[in-house]
């Protein structure tokens, strides 16, 4: 049998997706022996051009370079995952969709610093067809090689869509919402992490994306009732997402 | 601008995205460009209105192999802005982090990033086939820094667990027993790592006067100093490293580029072995000595030494873990301790580290309930991007004549004879470990 054809890409982002793959240390070299490598940047000068079966793309598309880039794996691509929360929901780059990214860029490099397009910061999905999202920042290891595992027999892995409170119930944790009066995003984010976070009682940033299925209005209800309000959720909660996220639905149940 | 003659589009085997340009004008180097053209987040207006708390979350996203260091530094500007005074445990506990990231990022960059260009190969992948000891060694490495960085920081990548003040939970004894034994293991590799890297000739292809800047512990090496040295005899407080540090845009560069004095200068593990070397100890120092001592090669302005000295660094952090851990077992801090009280005021502080490739600097200003209000950060390879383009502008100027044809005889050695200029000038740019993430962040 062909070796499957494999890319690995990296858009606008901090490379912890890529750099999760190399953090597979014990697994590594059993992958490239399994999968045939036509580009991956970060780790080797080898590029092939021409058609891939599976092309993972890392990080959002925040300037016209990355949506070309986009365009072209989609194009070279079978199949497309986006690989991390900046490519599945824009990640850290599109926290705040009301934020004007040219005044954003104009504060860092000041007006002379105008010498580079940009574009507001969106995943993939707001561009191209994609076929699988691995959510996670960086991306959880273990689903990661499952999702390898998967492919290299044609199929994609059963990732959860429970939210992090699930996890937090598996693991006993004392809730930090309810009994530590803390803001928390668990109840909206999508789970998976064994509750890495609330499991050292530090409160969940929702930096997996949000969860497709969370009643965002109950939710809203219960933080509300506990004092925070529309301006801390909009500070604390919204992180890790986009008007694609959970940003948009929140916001429209506190209005 | 000239004739552009040689291009790499994009280079590989570094993190983030960037490329490099020659302009040549009558076989003249007109310019020479480290394009890059990662696209910027803004983190520094992105933070502005955030509640300190969701600082260190947000800013260690600027860059994942770093990412220790960019929470550290954040939690150490907050603290310095609120007064916060940390205890002995959570200091320990912070450099045992940044000893794990410097023995994951230093073994990455080493091992699979570097070596290839040594042995000839595209990736470590590649070069594994025929040299498994090596790429196992590297990952065996690499695996052990990410290990200590998940017990300590509650992930590999983006530490979750540095909070304000202290942690969120500290690692239980018996984690850190289990990262005894691991580091106990990583130690046994000491001899064959230096003996690895002492048989890579390294090429002598530049020797070029270089300032030098890293930061000076009050005693002994290490990663945490309110007090900058250079190599030109000068020493600076935290609050002069802004100005010394001089930042200003540049039209091909996505990231700002920095002039020491208006010239280029360096950061990262060769600067810190160039500066305090001397105080190094143990085995550290056995290996700082078996490739030609502090006063040796590393000060002479070859940036390919950087590789020997991150090889120094990887045997320091792994004394260090050691060493940090035995501190924490013994008994002399108490294992359980509650954060420092959090009461946020308005003022500005600063965070001051040696991450990985350099000097990293943070700095905030808060309002009196603690929103941020204004922040200024200064990446490692932002400072080493002027120097890299000055680097690769002398190679050009030596080797111009070699454009075009392979087969490049370099002086005194061996591995990287027989490739063209283009291949030497990546291998230039790769030896300074550029994170371009962070450059633009």
């Amino acid at each position: 049998m062909d070796q499957l054809t494999v890319g690995i890409f990296g858009l606008t982002g901090c490379a912890g997706d890529q750099l999760t793959l190399l953090n597979c240390e014990d697994e590594l070299l059993a992958i490239a022996g399994k999968v045939r490598m036509k580009s991956f940047k970060m780790a080797s000068t080898t590029e092939v051009g021409g058609e891939i079966e599976v092309a993972f793309v890392e990080g959002s598309v925040c300037q016209p370079r990355d949506l070309a880039l986009l365009r072209e794996v989609r194009g070279r691509a079978h199949n497309l995952v986006a690989l991390g929360t900046c490519a599945c929901f824009g990640g850290v780059a599109a926290m705040d969709q009301r934020l004007d990214p040219e005044i954003l860029k104009e504060k860092v490099y000041g007006t002379e610093g105008d010498l580079f397009a940009i574009q507001r910061a969106r995943p993939l999905s707001t561009y191209v067809d994609v076929d699988f999202m691995l959510p996670g920042c960086p991306v959880e290891k273990e689903q990661l090689l499952e999702t390898i595992s998967c492919l290299l027999k044609g199929s994609f892995p059963e990732i959860p869509t429970t939210p992090v409170c699930a996890d937090c119930r598996i693991r006993e944790n004392v809730c930090l919402v309810i009994e530590k009066e803390q803001v928390c995003c668990g109840a909206l984010t999508r789970g998976g992490c064994k509750a890495r976070c609330p499991s050292l009682d530090v409160p969940c940033l929702g930096c997996r994306g949000p969860v497709e299925d969370a009643y965002y209005r109950a939710e809203m209800e219960f933080l509300a009732a506990r004092g925070v309000t529309r301006e801390v959720v909009r500070k604390e909660m919204l992180l890790f997402s986009t008007p694609a996220g959970m940003g948009e639905r929140l916001e429209k149940e506190f209005d | 601008m000239g004739d552009k003659i040689i291009e790499i589009k994009h280079l590989t085997r570094v993190e983030g995205h960037g490329g490099i340009t020659v302009f040549l004008d009558g076989g003249k180097v007109r310019d020479v460009h480290m394009d890059i053209f990662e696209g910027g987040r803004f983190y520094e207006a992105l933070v502005r209105g955030k509640p300190y708390h969701t600082l260190a979350p947000i800013v260690s996203r600027v860059c994942a192999i770093c990412s220790a260091s960019h929470a550290v530094c954040a939690q150490i500007a907050v603290e310095d802005a609120f007064g916060i005074e940390i205890s002995p445990r959570t200091r320990l506990l912070r450099d045992l982090l940044l000893q794990g990231e410097n023995i994951e990022s230093h073994a990455l960059h080493l091992f699979l990033l570097v070596l290839p260009d040594y042995l000839g190969y595209p990736s470590a992948l590649d070069m594994a086939r025929d040299h498994g000891h090596a790429a196992r060694m590297g990952l065996a490495l690499k695996q052990l820094g990410n290990l200590i960085q998940e017990t300590v920081g509650g992930r590999a990548v983006h530490p979750p667990n540095v909070l304000v003040g202290g942690f969120g939970r500290m690692p239980s004894p018996s984690a850190l027993e289990n990262l005894v034994e691991k580091v106990r293991m990583g130690m046994e590799m000491i001899p064959i790592l230096v003996e690895l890297m002492a048989g890579i000739p390294v090429p002598r292809v530049l020797e070029e006067e270089t300032v030098y800047l890293a930061l000076l512990p009050p005693e002994g090496y290490g990663f945490v100093s309110r007090r900058i040295a250079a190599s030109d005899g000068s020493t600076y407080s935290v609050e002069e490293f802004a100005s010394i540090c001089h930042e200003r845009v540049v039209s091909h560069s996505h990231a700002k580029q920095s002039l020491y004095s208006k010239r280029p200068f360096a950061v990262g593990a060769q600067s810190r072995v160039v500066l305090a070397g001397d105080r190094l100890e143990g085995q550290a120092r056995v290996a700082l000595d078996r490739f030609g001592g502090q006063q040796g090669p590393f000060g002479q302005g070859n940036p390919l030494f950087n590789g020997l000295a991150q090889a120094v660094e990887l045997v320091y952090s792994l004394e260090t873990a050691a060493r940090n851990l035995q501190m924490l077992l013994d008994g002399a801090f108490p294992t359980e301790e509650k954060r420092p009280e959090i009461v946020p005021r308005s003022g500005t502080g600063i965070g001051l580290i040696e991450a990985p490739r350099g000097i990293l600097y943070h700095q905030y200003e808060f309002d009196e309930e603690g929103t941020i209000v204004d922040a200024d950060i200064i990446t490692p390879t932002a400072q080493n991007l002027s120097n890299i383009e000055r680097d690769l502008r002398l190679i050009t100027e030596r080797y111009g004549s070699m454009i075009g044809r392979d087969g490049l005889l370099l002086p005194g050695m061996a591995p990287l004879n027989g490739k063209d200029l283009p291949f030497l000038l990546q291998v230039i740019a790769r030896a300074y470990d550029p994170c371009i993430s962070c450059s633009v962040h």
